[in-house]
């Protein structure tokens, strides 16, 4: 199921937004609305990185027709 | 897919939200000088301070001055605006012990700052959740829950 989360520490005060499971381009848009917001508050990002499932190769499901000919 | 971005909402970027903190302070609307140009820092003999490079005389564009602190402070404290756009704080060596609350004077004024981001932050959450369905990012069925504990807020958009 795709996610959004955006966690707030009220001890440091960072924010963090991490998406799950969202398809292609969308991931990188989502977190480049985000930081446009964050911006208008006068927020930096601070930190950015593909975690290892954004480097995952989607997986093609491949088909084989084979006929049979008597 | 997964990303991972941080922000740190304690960084002093914004002059409003500095003011404001301030204000959470203690430090309203006339205990605080803020000036266009940065202005100088005194000590307690009326001699500028120099603290930051010891050379150069300090000059900060925020300034509460040190009869303003209501804490006995030695020196003017400032807030010097940096070339990145964030603010420094200038407290000098005789006023480190200073303290709002029991909290060291410029960690009082961070986590001050970094709440009222924290609010506005819950805020702009809402508004970006709807943008993005409005733009088609995410579908308008996404659903938006908030959960929140003594030590983080936490909002998951789940489709």
């Amino acid at each position: 199921m795709p996610k959004i989360e955006y966690t707030i520490d009220k001890k440091t005060g960072n924010l963090t937004v991490h998406t799950k499971g969202i398809k292609g381009k969308s991931c990188t848009k989502i977190h480049d609305a985000v930081a446009q917001d964050m911006a208008t508050l006068g927020v930096q990002q601070t930190e950015s990185r593909d975690t290892p499932e954004m480097l995952e190769r989607e997986t093609v499901q491949q088909t084989n027709r084979l006929q049979l000919r008597s | 897919m997964s990303k991972y971005t941080g922000y740190n909402l304690a960084d002093i970027r914004d002059l409003e939200t500095l003011l404001a903190a301030l204000a959470e302070c203690g430090y309203a609307e006339g205990k605080v000088e803020v000036h266009a140009t940065p202005q100088l820092l005194y000590d307690w003999q009326g001699r500028s301070t120099q603290y930051l490079d010891g050379t150069n005389p300090d000059r900060a564009e925020v300034i509460i001055r040190r009869r303003n602190t209501g804490l006995g402070a030695s020196n003017d404290i400032g807030f010097q605006k940096q070339q990145d756009g964030s603010y420094r704080a200038i407290v000098s060596q005789y006023d480190q012990s200073l303290q709002i609350k029991r909290v060291p004077f410029v960690d009082a004024v961070k986590n001050a700052y970094a709440k009222l981001n924290c609010d506005k932050t819950v805020q702009q959450v809402l508004a970006n959740t709807v943008k993005l369905k409005l733009r088609g990012l995410i579908p308008q069925h996404a659903t938006l829950v908030k959960q929140e504990t003594a030590d983080e807020i936490k909002f998951s958009v789940r489709y």
